[in-house]
Formats: structure tokens, C-alpha cells, sequence
């Protein structure tokens, strides 16, 4: 009894002294410290691994290069898990005990506006580089950039490209019903789809019940959509890469052979290995064409570095990221490194060329960029065309 | 032999340890630490409050109950929408009952009414589950967590469904939670030495024997699940209020049994067992997460590990429990009892302790050389 | 009525695989007294085996083999280091550990593979479709089927012909009577994580293959809802363990199919409502009773 409360006692104390004592930072003011949140485990990692590693990359070839205004960058990164409460957390901790002055990579919008708001009290500004949300603005505040364009821009880019292009007159939308940015995807391209000209022949949501791998079994969905009785001529999907390519398989074995249509969600070339086959006819938007030359430069660094391809747009759009930043400070924020500089620094970036396409905060923290429009084919991604919507319509 | 020479039982040492001790570091961590390390001990306090919820049903009155993380997730919601402000409201939720979107009250009554609100619930709930035991109401109460979750998924002008709900303001300070975090375990506390707590903890160890002494089993349980219940929604509420954005998702098999391994790590039996459990799962996660992208040591660089935490944690489990299943503390309320008995403090002010604690403790140096 | 037909195959070839989990999780439970939650992680453990044996080049049958094999040898394994330990600890010290070890092979696998999902690409022979009453029917529900009622045969058999079988009975029945009797129980508990482990395997191997998508968290929540498909059936008669997998399946999707709009998305709700009053009513499970003898 004696012996093990004061045992008891021991392990309590030291865990208390070893958790204060862990890891005090000292923020510094004469270099930029950028504090990277990557879900490099659970279910957003298929996006965040590759712009984690795209970011890592561009980093390492400023700071090669000479840095920032010839200071090196410091970079501090944890892994979110992909879980809402680790990433706030770590969010505190970037902030407090790193003193990092800027955030970058941010998950999904559910968790971008969790931490972008927190980030937002303290003044920090933060780079989202898969979240498209175009409202992120109103729900966090003005220190929340997307390097991405939002969803608004994606989903008429896609609309007009379906009914101008392919022919499309009729869809059947289904919704993952579990993510804001899922939701904002649907929602924009049925609007726009509509006030083309196309009909929506109906809709289904499935939700929460698909989102930890419980059930993969979307034939209630695929039912509904055999039971229209006409096989629409595009079915689109508001959905991310794990469910995709499970969908494409199911909505082809029940025979339902019409184009698919996505948003970025969809890129993955996990997908088109996933599904095989089923993935053929199926297009989606994206952020970057691969096979461009400009990109030539950044694929082979990344091969170097990672000894493979990029798997998605999302490693270019966060090694974008990391230029931009670079641009923006080196260019408006004249030596002061302070997170309330460096926001007004990034609000004021005209014109900058990426992987990307060329962004500019000029209208606001979500920039219109070109949309780039994808197509699975025989286990690859290849590019059909690009779109610069016109964004004035709205 | 003198009596109460064991240096453990020195109300100075009690008062050092118990009271003094942790007065301290939370001194250092307010003034000192920084707001990030604040916000673990809040978090830790809130665990506490979690786990001793849990303890109550599970180790002190034997229900089997999996349910937390769904009386938590009800009082986290429910004051969540009592919290936020008309506009936060219509930002977020669409369609959301008028006569909801205008109530707004203050922390605290939110706090109670989200408590009270949950614990009729589980009341309701209870009513009906309670005549189930063992591992069918493991399973059941399992199940409880899966419907709330859904509901809460789906009642979309409620909740905002999946999405969750943002924006609550940060009311979970860490004066707040240490305050609540007492208050709880003092109530929790003098309930499981009532005449009520002795009458559960006599339906754990022999159903038949106490009820050939008269203990109505069914009520018995049934208040210790609604306590429970009481505090669960109480540690949600608090919750919500330091992450500041909920989510179904984040009270669901996860919560479950991050609370179940609190409460089996410290010792169930036992509410002082939440403290040391609590202490285990904040902690070491966020220590953990310092070497979670790779990190150096001796010189070698160690590449990133996925999912290093929970590996670590498994692992430490399945050691413990092998080698010392009762956990921590075991049945002992060494922690808690020394906090709330009055002999503690008034042991102060007696001459006699300071001489047996200067007593004991040469005697334990000579012991120990 | 074309709508129907199609629901009730679909919620046929879910509940195969709902059925093959849960029997194996009624008979670990019956012989041990545990819910060994780590059961659903040995479905992964088989297909990942299955696809590293596969990348490594063997043919198709022997990698499925071999996968059996070694998720056999991991159930041994699990129940050697980390329950005999706890056999006689409470309910809750032992689900705790089956839950750590649940997350320790979660976290392992994913240290070693990463948590992405990835691609089970099987024999095209399996994803063949053709029609069955006007609805599509890949090959590999047809197996799926096919295993679930041969495996569930054997599996009576073994319990009711064999004398192990009859040793098994006798542990669910009463452990003490039968160690007085001089039955092994620790070979006994061995023989019941063979069964359960091949099971299991056998499972994860066909929702993988069917779905071609698997990751290191696939098996927790399958592993979940066989149990409680388990439970509802009632634990210990295997029938009832079937007879829940294939329920289970049917209210999940005729609640997703049938609900009307507003509530339409409510349908894991009203799945566990009723699981949970069947629970209530009838609290040994639909074929509850505590022994084999009625299966």
C-alpha cells in the first residue's frame, strides 16, 4: 500500500514536470517559422501525405536556395490524424510553444475552420492547400487563405464542361453528406448545371455512416439510381477518394456505364488502381496538368527526393504554397516577419505564377485559377482541357 | 507503537501532496507555461471529471456502460446550442427551431441545464437498458453511442449534422475546469460514501446478498447511471467550450474507450483512479506528438512512424493490465479521500503531525540507506 | 418490385459477410466469455498478408492459403500473449485488452503500410457479372454466399460430430465441470481462434476482394457490427449468429432504401433502435441460449 502511493505519486509528478518541460520553443524574430498541419495518418491522408511532401520539398529547395530575404525558414510539422480535436490542439501548440508565424496545410474545411479560426484570434495567417471552401472567409476571417480556387469555381468549370463538351443533359448528383466541402461541390455544380440548361433527374446523400470504413456498400444508392427508370447521362459525385472509386466500381457492376463527373476530391491515382476499369469515363477537376512542362522541373525534384510520382494536385498546390509564401514576403512584407505582416503581405499577392495556375488575393482570400479538368484512363490521370471560368455570372 | 505513524497517512504529507503540490504546478502552468500547456491541464482536468463518471457505473456500482462518449457528446451539444449567439446560429445551422436560435444563457446555467437534460435522458434510457446486464448491456450501451451519434449526424436544423458546431467561446478556462473538476469529484465522491455508494458497491461484489438486505437493486443502478450520466454531459460541456468546434464524429467509439482506458489504467474501482488514468491518456499523446513526423535521438535520425502514439499506448496498455489489472490505484481513494477529508487541513494545526512527519521521515531515511 | 428484388440481393451479399464475422465472434466468445474486439483486426491481418503474398508474386489460390495461415497463427498468437494473462480478470479488463490489441495491430499495420487505402486487385474471374431475377451478381457474391453456408455447415459439424467439438460444447457450457472432467481447456480455447481466425480470414479476404479497396482500419467497424449481429442472433447458437448477420444487413438497407426523404438518412438509427429493442425483449437474442446444443 505504502509503497505504491508513493510510487503513484512519482509517476504522477513526473509525467506533470516532463510535459512542462517538453520542448519549450523560442520563437525568433529574424526568420519565418511556417507550422505545417498534415493529417499524415486516418482518412485525409491520401490528400495531405503528398502536399506534406510537396511542401517539405519546396522548402528544402528555398532554404537550399538561400531562404526567405536570405533567411532560412524553420519549419515545424505535426500529424492531425485527421482528427478534429488533435488538429485544434496542435493548433494551440504551433502557436503557443512553437511560435509559428504562419500555418500551413490545414486538412479538410471542417478542420480548416476549427483551426483557421483559432489562428484567426491570434492573428496567424494560415495557407490551406486542399480545402476549397470559397466561404472560408466569412467563417474564419480575413487571415485564412486557400492556395487552391474554391469550390464555386470548380463546380461551374465542371457544369460547363459537362453540358458544353460532353453532351450532358441529365445527372443524378450523390452527396457525401459529412463534409462542408463535399456539399459546397454538389450543391454549385447542380446550380450551375442547371442554369445551363440540364436537368436534375434526382439526388442521394449518404453520410456519416460510410465515413470510417464501416459499410462500402452503396447499393441502396445504386438501386435508387436503376430505379429511375432512365439511366441519367452523368451521375456526379460530391465525394472524396476513399469512397470514390467503391462507388465507380458498384455503379458499373450494376450496369450503369454513364460518364462520371467529380470534383478534386477524386484525385488520386489510388483511384483509378482501386477501381481498375470501372474508373474509365470518369472525369474530374483538378488543380495542375502533370504532363505540362512547367511542371517537368518539380516532378523530377520530387522524384529525386521521394523516389515517386506525385500522387495528386495536392502536392503541387502545397509546394505552391511555400513559393508563395516566399513571394509574398520577399515582395510586400519589406523585413518585418511579424504574423500580422506577413497576412497583409499574402493579401496583397497579384499575379503569382505556380505549379497552379497564377493567383491573386486581390477579390478576396480564395483565388479564381484555372481549372484544370482530368480524366481516368486505363489506370492513369490524364488532362482534357482547362477552364478559366468566368466568375462573374454568380 | 505510535498510531498513524505511516508517513502516507501524515495529514502534512497528505496536505503537501495533495493539495499544495498540485496548487503549485497549477500556478506554474497559468503564470509560467503558456497557453498551450494550460489548455492540456484543462483538458486533463476535464478527463478527471470523465473518468471518474465512468468509474461510478462501471467499477463502483458494475454496469458494464460503453455509453459515455454518448452522454458526453449530448451535454457538449446541448450547451453548445445554448452557448452560441443568435447569428453563430443562423450562420451555421440552417433552419434551426426559432425559439431555439433565441435562447442564449450563460455558461453556467448552460452547463447545468445541458447536465440536467442528459441525465433525463439517460434516465429514459436507462429505464429501459438497465434490466440487461453484463456483456448484452456493454453491447447495448455500444450501440446507445451509435444512435446518439447517428442522431446527432442527421438532425441537421439541430446540430448541423456531421459538420459539426463552431464558434462557442472559450469558457473552459482553467480556473473553470479545476473548479468543476473538484466540485465534481466531491459530489462524486460523497455519493459513493453515502448510504447510496455503500448500497452499489454492495450490488457489485453480491447481487443476492443485498437484496436479501433490502437494496433495490433496479433504482440502485438506475441513479448511479443518471449520476454518471450527469457528469459525463458535464465534462462534454466543458469540452466543447475548450475545443470550441464539435463534431459526431469526435464522440464516438474513439471517446468511448479513451475514457474506458482512463478509467481501466487508473483503476476503476476506485475514483481516485480517474486522476493517474487521466493523467496517463492527456499527457503522453501530446508528448507523443512532439516525435510523430520523426525525430533524432543519440544522433540517428528516426523517420516518421505512423500512428506512433497509439502503438506506444497499446503497448502500455497490454503490459499494465498483464501485470496489474486493478489498475493504478486499485479500490484505494487515497487521492481523493486525502483531498476532501477534513483531517488533512486540520491536521495542520497540530503540533503532533509535524512531529511524526519529521519522524517518519528520518525513519524512512534510515530505512532507506 | 424490381426495387425490392435488387435491395434484398444486396442486403444478401452484405450479410454473408455480416454472418461469416459474427460466427466466428460467437465462438470465441462462448469459449473464452470475452468480446474479443480485436477480432474484426484479423480480417485485416488476412488481406494484407493476401496482398503482400500477392505483390510478391504467388498465384492467387496458394496466397489465399498462406494469408489463412498466417492470420491462423496471429489469433494464436494474440490469445497466447495477451488473454491467457487476463483469463480470470473482469468483463472490462479483458474487453480493454482485446480493444488494445485491436489498436496496436491497427497502429503496427499502419506503421509498416501507411493508412492510405490500397488496392486489392483479385483474379478478374471473380468480378464477372450476370444477371439473377433482373439484378446484376458478380461471382464473388455468389462465393461469398456460397462460403458463408459451407463454412457454417462445417463449423456445426466440427461442434456437433467431433470430439473436440464436444469438448468445445462442454467449455461454453460450464469451464469448471470441464477442467473437473479433464478437458485442456487451454487447447480448447487454441482450437476456438483456429475456427474463428480462419473465419475471419476467410471474411476479410472477400469484403477486400469484393470492395478491391482495403486499409489498416477495415476490420474495427465490421468487426462491431458482426458482434452486435452476434449478440442480436444470440451469442453461443450460430444459427442465431448467421440469422443476425443476414437481419442486420436487411434493416440497414431496406431503412436506407425505404425510409421516406426526411428521415432517410436516419437509417443507422433506426437500425440500432431495433437491434437494441430486440435486445430488450428478447435479452439472450433472438436463438439465445447458452450452449450449442440447440444450433
Amino acid at each position: 500500500m505504502k509503497r505504491r502511493n508513493r510510487f503513484l505519486s512519482a509517476i504522477v509528478i513526473g509525467a506533470l514536470a516532463a510535459t512542462l518541460f517538453a520542448g519549450i520553443a523560442h520563437a525568433g524574430e529574424d526568420h519565418i517559422k511556417v507550422g505545417g498541419l498534415f493529417a499524415l495518418t486516418g482518412w485525409f491522408d491520401s490528400y495531405d501525405v503528398a502536399g506534406s511532401k510537396g511542401f517539405e520539398l519546396a522548402l528544402d529547395q528555398i532554404n537550399a536556395a538561400g531562404g526567405i530575404d536570405g533567411h532560412e525558414v524553420e519549419y515545424v510539422s505535426y500529424d492531425t490524424t485527421s482528427d478534429l480535436a488533435t488538429a485544434t490542439s496542435l493548433t494551440i501548440k504551433l502557436i503557443e510553444q512553437d511560435g509559428v508565424d504562419v500555418l500551413v496545410g490545414m486538412n479538410d474545411p471542417n478542420t480548416d475552420i476549427a483551426c483557421g479560426t483559432i489562428a484567426q484570434e491570434y492573428g496567424i495567417p494560415s495557407l490551406a492547400t486542399v480545402s476549397t471552401l470559397p466561404y472560408t472567409q466569412e467563417r474564419v476571417g480575413d487571415t485564412a487563405f486557400l492556395v487552391p480556387y474554391g469550390d464555386n469555381v470548380q463546380a461551374s468549370a465542371m457544369a460547363e464542361y459537362a453540358y458544353n463538351e460532353l453532351g450532358i443533359r441529365t445527372v443524378y448528383v450523390m452527396t457525401n453528406n459529412t463534409d462542408e466541402f463535399t456539399l459546397a461541390l454538389s450543391k454549385f455544380f447542380q446550380q450551375h448545371f442547371v442554369e445551363l440548361g440540364g436537368t436534375l433527374l434526382s439526388e442521394g446523400d449518404f453520410g456519416a455512416e460510410y465515413d470510417d470504413n464501416t459499410n462500402m456498400d452503396f447499393s441502396s444508392i445504386v438501386n435508387q439510381i436503376l430505379a429511375l427508370g432512365e439511366t441519367p447521362d452523368a451521375v456526379f459525385l460530391g465525394c472524396f477518394t476513399d469512397e470514390g472509386p467503391i462507388i465507380l466500381k458498384q455503379l458499373r457492376e450494376a450496369g450503369i456505364d454513364c460518364t462520371c463527373l467529380s470534383g478534386d476530391g477524386l484525385d488520386d491515382l489510388s483511384v483509378a488502381q482501386i477501381a481498375g476499369e470501372a474508373s474509365n469515363n470518369t472525369y474530374f477537376s483538378t488543380h495542375v496538368n502533370y504532363a505540362d512542362p512547367s511542371t517537368d522541373e518539380f516532378i523530377a525534384a520530387y522524384r529525386e527526393k521521394y523516389n515517386e510520382d506525385p500522387q495528386n494536385a495536392f502536392a503541387a498546390l502545397a509546394y505552391d504554397a511555400a513559393y508563395l509564401l516566399k513571394y509574398a514576403v520577399e515582395n510586400y512584407a519589406n523585413g518585418d516577419y511579424s504574423p500580422a505582416s506577413i497576412r497583409n503581405a499574402i493579401a496583397q499577392v497579384t499575379d503569382f505564377e505556380g505549379l497552379t495556375g497564377t493567383i491573386s488575393y486581390a477579390d478576396g482570400n480564395v483565388p479564381t485559377k484555372t481549372v484544370f479538368i482530368n480524366e481516368f484512363k486505363d489506370g492513369e490521370s490524364l488532362n482534357v482541357t482547362h477552364v478559366l471560368p468566368d466568375m462573374d455570372a454568380e | 507503537m505510535k498510531k498513524s505513524t505511516r508517513f502516507v497517512d501524515n495529514s502534512l504529507f497528505r496536505f503537501l501532496v495533495v493539495v499544495l503540490l498540485p496548487v503549485i504546478i497549477l500556478l506554474l502552468v497559468h503564470f509560467v507555461a503558456g497557453n498551450y500547456y494550460e489548455s492540456v491541464f484543462i483538458l486533463f482536468f476535464i478527463n478527471i471529471i470523465l473518468a471518474a463518471s465512468l468509474n461510478l457505473t462501471n467499477g463502483i456500482t458494475g454496469i458494464f456502460s460503453l455509453g459515455q462518449a454518448g452522454f458526453m457528446a449530448l451535454g457538449a451539444y446541448i450547451s453548445s446550442i445554448l452557448t452560441l449567439s443568435e447569428t453563430m446560429k443562423n450562420a451555421m445551422v440552417t433552419n434551426m427551431p426559432e425559439w431555439l436560435t433565441k435562447i442564449q444563457l450563460p455558461f453556467w446555467a448552460a452547463m447545468i441545464v445541458a447536465a440536467c437534460i442528459t441525465m433525463i435522458i439517460a434516465g429514459l434510457i436507462g429505464f429501459a437498458i438497465l434490466r440487461a446486464k453484463g456483456h448484452y448491456l456493454a453491447v447495448i450501451t455500444l450501440g446507445m453511442v451509435i444512435v446518439i451519434k447517428s442522431v446527432l449526424d442527421n438532425a441537421n436544423n439541430l446540430t448541423n449534422g456531421s459538420r459539426g458546431l463552431s464558434g462557442m467561446s472559450k469558457h473552459s478556462t482553467l480556473l473553470v475546469t479545476v473548479i468543476v473538476a473538484l466540485l465534481s469529484l466531491f459530489i462524486l465522491y460523497r455519493f459513493r460514501t453515502s448510504a447510496f455508494g455503500r448500497s452499489m458497491i454492495a450490488l457489485r461484489d453480491d447481487e443476492d446478498a443485498a437484496a436479501s438486505l433490502g437494496i433495490n437493486e433496479r433504482s440502485i443502478r438506475l441513479m448511479s447511471f443518471m449520476v454518471s450520466a450527469f457528469f459525463a454531459a458535464v465534462g462534454g460541456c466543458l469540452w466543447a467550450h475548450l475545443q470550441r468546434t464539435i463534431a459526431p464524429s469526435l464522440f464516438y467509439f474513439d471517446k468511448t474507450f479513451n475514457i474506458l482506458e482512463m478509467s481501466v489504467l487508473g483503476g476503476m474501482a476506485s475514483l481516485s483512479g480517474a486522476i493517474p488514468g487521466a493523467a496517463v491518456l492527456t499527457f503522453l499523446p501530446q508528448f507523443l506528438a512532439n516525435f510523430s513526423t520523426g525525430f533524432t535521438i543519440f544522433g540517428i535520425n528516426v523517420p516518421q512512424i505512423n500512428g506512433l502514439t497509439n502503438i506506444v499506448m497499446s503497448v502500455l496498455f497490454i503490459v499494465m493490465i498483464i501485470f496489474r489489472k486493478q489498475g493504478v490505484t486499485g479500490s484505494s481513494e487515497y487521492l481523493v479521500g486525502s483531498l476532501f477529508s477534513r483531517s488533512t487541513y486540520t491536521g495542520l494545526f497540530r503540533k503532533q503531525t509535524y512531529k511524526d512527519f519529521a519522524h517518519a521521515f528520518r525513519r524512512k531515511k534510515v530505512h532507506d540507506s | 418490385m424490381g426495387f425490392f428484388t435488387a435491395q434484398l440481393i444486396s442486403a444478401i451479399k452484405l450479410g454473408s459477410i455480416y454472418a461469416l464475422v459474427a460466427i466466428g465472434y460467437s465462438i470465441v466468445y462462448s469459449i473464452m466469455g470475452m468480446i474479443n474486439f480485436a477480432h474484426g483486426e484479423l480480417l485485416m491481418i488476412a488481406t494484407f498478408s493476401l496482398w503482400v503474398l500477392m505483390n510478391a508474386g504467388i498465384p492467387f489460390g496458394f496466397a489465399v492459403i498462406l494469408a489463412i495461415i498466417i492470420t491462423v497463427l496471429f489469433g494464436i498468437f494474440i490469445e497466447k500473449i495477451a488473454y491467457r494473462p487476463i483469463r480470470n480478470a473482469g468483463e472490462s479488463t479483458q474487453i480493454i485488452t482485446s480493444l488494445a490489441v485491436s489498436i496496436f495491430l491497427e497502429a503496427l499495420c499502419q506503421a509498416i503500410f501507411n493508412s492510405s487505402a490500397k488496392a486489392l486487385i483479385i483474379p478478374a474471374f471473380f468480378s464477372k457479372t450476370f444477371k439473377f431475377l433482373g439484378v446484376t451478381v458478380s461471382v464473388i457474391d455468389v462465393v461469398t454466399f456460397a462460403c458463408t453456408v459451407i463454412l457454417t455447415i462445417v463449423v456445426v459439424l466440427i461442434i456437433q460430430k467431433t470430439s473436440v467439438g464436444k469438448a468445445m460444447r462442454a467449455v461454453a457450457d460450464n469451464p469448471e465441470a470441464a477442467d473437473l472432467v479433464g478437458i485442456d481447456r487451454n487447447r480448447i480455447i487454441t482450437v476456438a481462434f483456429i475456427i474463428g481466425s480462419v473465419l475471419a480470414a476467410v471474411a476479410g479476404i472477400l469484403y477486400s476482394g469484393k470492395y478491391t479497396s482495403f486499409s489498416n482500419d477495415m476490420g474495427f467497424m465490421l468487426g462491431v457490427k458482426a458482434f452486435i449481429a452476434a449478440v442480436l442472433g444470440g451469442l453461443g447458437s450460430l444459427t442465431g449468429a448467421v440469422a443476425g448477420g443476414y437481419i442486420m444487413a436487411v434493416l440497414e438497407i431496406f431503412f436506407s432504401g425505404y425510409l421516406p426523404g426526411g428521415v432517410a438518412s436516419f437509417q443507422t438509427t433506426f437500425t440500432f433502435i431495433v437491434l437494441i429493442l430486440v435486445l430488450l425483449v428478447r435479452p439472450n437474442g433472438l436463438f439465445g441460449s447458452n450452449n450449442w446444443k440447440r444450433s
